[in-house]
Order: C-alpha cells, then sequence, then structure tokens
C-alpha cells in the first residue's frame, strides 16, 4: 500500500485551479522529484499533500502507517524567519509539537527524537546557538531536524536549495540522498534542478499544471521530455 | 488608606504588565501588533457600552470583556474573509471608537471617566476590592493558558504553514491569543488607558528581542523588563503627579531605546573587530 496516493486530484484557490488530473503516488523508501517551472502548480500541489487545502477533486489517501498529517516538512529558504530570536534546539523540538496531543510539555520520546535528529544531520554543537545566527545551510539543516521530529517516515523539501551557495546546496542534497538510503526516509523533493533529479531520484513527476510525466527515473531520462529539455547534455534547469 | 489604594493599583498594574509582556513577544513575532492596538481600541467602545448597560460602574469589566472579545473574533473573521488585516483592524478599531464616542456623548457626555478609559487614569485610581481579585484572578488565567499551550504557540509563531502541515489546529491558536489579548486590554485599559495600552505589549517583546537568543529567554526577560518599567513609571507617575500610563509607557520606550543604542553600538563594535581582524590575516 502506498504512503500517498493521487487519484484524479485537482487543487487550486476559490474559483481558480492550479493543478488537476494529477495520478502519482508514493511507496516506502522513493525518493520522488517533482519538478516543473514557476506557476507549474507545484506549490499548490505541495499544499494539497501537506493537508493545507483540500482537493477540489478526486483525491489523496494516506496509507501504510501515514498519518495525513504525518508529513515533514522543509519551507522554502524565503519563509525562513531569519530575525526570530529562538535557539535552535527550540526550533528542532518544535516538530514535536503537533505530535503530543493537548499535553502542554514534551515528553522523553519528543527529547530524544530531537537528540537523534541533531545527531543524523550531525548538528549537536549547534543546539544552543540561536536560530538567527547561523548561516543558510546551518539553517536548512537544523528545519531538517525539525522535520525528522515530526516524522521518520516522510519529508517534503520545497526548494531546498534555493538561495544556498553551490556547495551548500552540493551538501543539502547529500544530507538527502543519505536520509533516504541510510535512515530509509521515503523524500518528496520540489525542485528546479533537473540534474540533481536526473542522478538522485527514483521517481520523477514533471508538472505543468498537470503531469506532463509520471515515472520512474529511467523511463524520465528515456523519454522525449528529457531529451528536448536537456539537448543532449545532461545540465539545466527546468 | 492611600498606601492600600497605592498597592492595589500597582498589583492590577504588575499583573496587566506580565500578561501583555507575554502576549507581546509572540504577537510581535507573529506581526500582530496592530491587532493588539486596535482591540485596545475597540475596549473604549467596549467601556461605553457598559457604562451604558451598568450605570454604576460595578460590572464595566465583566461586561466589556465579552464586548472585546467579539471584536477581536469579528476582526479576524473581516481579515481572513474580506478585506486583509490591516484594514480589518482600522475597521474595527475606529468602529469601536465611534460607537464609544457616540455612547458617551448620548448619555453621560466627555467625562473624567472616559478621558481616563482613553489615556489612562490621571492619577493612582481607586481599585475596589473586587476589581482587584477580579483583574488577579484574570491575569492568571492568561498565564496559565499561554503556559499550557506554550510550545504550540511556539510552533505556530515560528512557522505556521509547518506546524498546520504536523497537525496543529493554527486557527484555534490564533482564536486564543487574540482572547488572552481581549482580556489584557481590558483588566488594563482603566490604568494605562486604551490609546497606551498596546505600548505594553510591544515595547517589553521589542526590548527583550534585542538582547535575548532563545524565545524562553525573550518571554522571561520581557516579562521582568515590563514589570521593572511598570513599577518605576508608576512611582514616578505618584511622585510627580503625572499619568500613569504615560508615565510607564515613558519609562518603557526609553528603555527600549537605550537597548537599542547599545546593541546598535556593541553590534558596530564587533564589526570593526572582525574588520580588522581580517586585515591583520590579509
Amino acid at each position: 500500500m502506498p504512503l500517498i496516493k493521487c487519484e484524479n486530484a485537482a487543487f487550486g484557490y476559490e474559483n481558480t485551479i492550479a493543478a488537476e488530473n494529477i495520478n502519482f503516488e508514493v511507496n516506502r523508501g522513493d525518493y520522488l522529484y517533482i519538478i516543473g517551472e514557476n506557476g507549474s502548480g507545484k506549490s499548490t500541489l505541495i499544499k494539497g499533500l501537506l493537508g493545507l487545502i483540500k482537493p477540489k477533486m478526486g483525491r489523496i489517501t494516506y496509507g501504510d502507517g501515514l498519518k495525513k498529517n504525518g508529513i515533514g516538512y522543509l519551507p522554502q529558504q524565503t519563509d525562513a524567519k531569519t530575525d526570530f530570536p529562538a535557539s535552535v534546539y527550540e526550533v528542532i523540538i518544535s516538530g514535536c509539537a503537533g505530535r503530543g496531543g493537548l499535553s502542554p510539555f514534551y515528553s522523553r520520546d519528543d527529547k530524544e527524537r530531537a537528540c537523534d535528529a541533531m545527531r543524523k544531520l550531525n548538528i549537536h554543537d549547534l543546539q544552543n546557538r540561536s536560530f538567527r545566527e547561523l548561516s543558510g545551510g546551518q539553517r536548512q539543516r537544523v528545519l531538517l531536524a525539525r522535520a525528522l521530529c515530526a516524522t521518520d517516515s516522510l519529508i517534503l523539501l520545497d526548494e531546498p536549495a534555493s538561495g544556498l551557495d553551490p556547495l551548500v546546496t552540493q551538501e543539502m542534497y547529500r544530507i538527502t540522498e543519505e536520509l533516504n538510503r541510510r535512515d530509509g526516509v521515503t523524500i518528496i523533493m520540489v525542485s528546479h534542478d533537473l540534474t540533481a533529479a536526473a542522478k538522485e531520484a527514483t521517481h520523477i513527476l514533471h508538472m505543468k499544471k498537470s503531469p506532463l510525466f509520471y515515472g520512474t527515473r529511467d523511463e524520465y531520462l528515456k523519454s522525449d521530455l528529457w531529451s528536448g529539455l536537456s539537448g543532449g547534455d545532461n545540465i539545466g534547469d527546468v | 488608606m492611600i498606601l492600600k489604594i497605592f498597592f492595589r493599583a500597582a498589583a492590577v498594574g504588575v499583573a496587566v504588565s506580565i500578561c501583555a509582556s507575554v502576549l507581546g513577544v509572540t504577537m510581535v513575532l507573529r506581526r500582530m501588533s496592530m491587532i493588539g492596538d486596535g482591540l485596545a481600541h475597540a475596549g473604549f467602545g467596549a467601556l461605553a457600552v457598559a457604562t451604558l448597560l451598568d450605570a454604576t460602574g460595578d460590572y464595566k469589566m465583566e461586561i466589556s470583556i465579552p464586548i472585546v472579545m467579539a471584536a477581536s473574533l469579528l476582526l479576524m473573521y473581516i481579515s481572513e474573509r474580506g478585506v486583509g488585516g490591516d484594514a480589518a483592524i482600522a475597521v474595527v478599531s475606529t468602529g469601536m471608537m465611534t460607537l464609544g464616542v457616540l455612547i458617551f456623548s448620548f448619555t453621560t457626555g466627555y467625562t473624567a471617566d472616559m478621558c481616563s478609559s482613553l489615556f489612562g487614569s490621571a492619577s493612582i485610581l481607586t481599585v475596589t476590592n473586587g476589581e482587584l481579585v477580579l483583574s488577579l484572578v484574570l491575569a492568571a488565567v492568561v498565564i496559565i493558558i499561554f503556559m499550557l499551550f506554550y510550545h504550540k504557540i511556539f510552533a505556530v509563531t515560528f512557522d505556521e504553514s509547518f506546524a498546520a502541515a504536523t497537525g496543529i489546529h493554527t486557527a484555534l491558536y490564533k482564536v486564543i491569543l487574540s482572547l488572552l489579548i481581549s482580556v489584557t486590554v481590558v483588566v488594563g485599559m482603566n490604568l494605562i488607558g486604551s490609546v497606551m495600552i498596546s505600548a505594553l505589549i510591544v515595547f517589553p517583546a521589542l526590548t527583550a528581542m534585542k538582547v535575548s537568543k532563545s524565545f524562553g529567554h525573550v518571554i522571561a526577560f520581557a516579562t521582568v523588563m515590563s514589570v521593572l518599567c511598570f513599577v518605576v513609571g508608576f512611582v514616578v507617575s505618584a511622585e510627580l503627579s503625572l499619568p500613569v500610563g504615560a508615565s510607564v509607557v515613558a519609562v518603557d520606550i526609553i528603555v527600549y531605546a537605550a537597548t537599542a543604542a547599545l546593541t546598535a553600538v556593541k553590534n558596530s563594535r564587533e564589526l570593526h573587530r572582525a574588520r580588522d581582524l581580517n586585515e591583520s590575516h590579509s
């Protein structure tokens, strides 16, 4: 049973539809890239997957132990609050805030999850630093650790590389791949970066309001879509 | 007797200072400061309604609080469904002010009572025992609710869409915050004045954010600063026979300005030092 299954789903706001005819599924251990230009409905689809907006048509089902609000989420860098006074530890453990029901305290289990997440991302030494003093790359790691606190089954990353320098971007991709391979975390990566998608993804969903392509990476690399976009050399953004 | 009056008013002031500063941190960080200000102005209208319904003035707070709470819900409704946040605040705050002025003109006229609800009491006001108890109980309720939801309020304040995606009812916490602010505003209004009470919400938070590095520290520091500023302002107002609200807010402003100046100096020094270090390396 897949973790997420989208059947003929359409998402939008008020009277507009931003993404439609969406059919795909995410299975445990997958590394799905959602690619597409700006305005291709990616962001709207993400909101739908996270349960922030309801599908206008069709449906999304969550299964294999994934609850509706069980997705860890790494927002776009532009949303990061760079002047927010919070310690790294406060930010990370806030990923557990939705887990405890009405309990006013973090449980021992929550604290262990936070420690675990910090260890996986190698940021133990940052925990008492202030979030606003961190570099862009460190900030992304902290937010990724927060996402791990919320879940260990599925993480959705929304263009995690935007605004980061190339070295830090590489590092970000490496960490995500490691989480996928080593820790078995299912990844949904939203990105412009075709090269990275061609390298790391197991599956690709190429959006242009509705999916232009959905399938495995190997199928994608053989498709006309890929040869048209990459023009022979496998470098490029969508 | 004078001393008793003095301490009763001080106790109410301290309680309001604590509530306002604790809630203020979240309000400032969520860019909701103007909502606090709008609700404070709504408090004036609510008080006018209370005077209309209850000429003796014994149940001022009991009547005003639900009205301001209703105004806060209306404000949220308008801002989400209709005209957008800042316009919604203007609509509710001017609407309630207008209602207040009209009611006062039709009934008692412009009285000292009306003035004190706008600008705070001109001298230490007489707080009855009943008001004192009610104020302290309400303040305690505000603090307890805030503490019970502290972690969730942090999560929602820091990143609303993440919080929503992990199953936190973000709209509920917005409503809770608005209601708590409504209570705080009404409790503090007679002492500080509805025009100035939002200063107690904003300034301690801003001061604390200049110096503290974690959310917990910001809350603690803001609370301490807020209480200290209140006590100093309150004593000064008694000594020099100045209005309480203006004195307290003046102290808040001075402390904020001094903190801002000091941190600016410190930051520029650190910048220079880092630059010198870079130059000596190269």
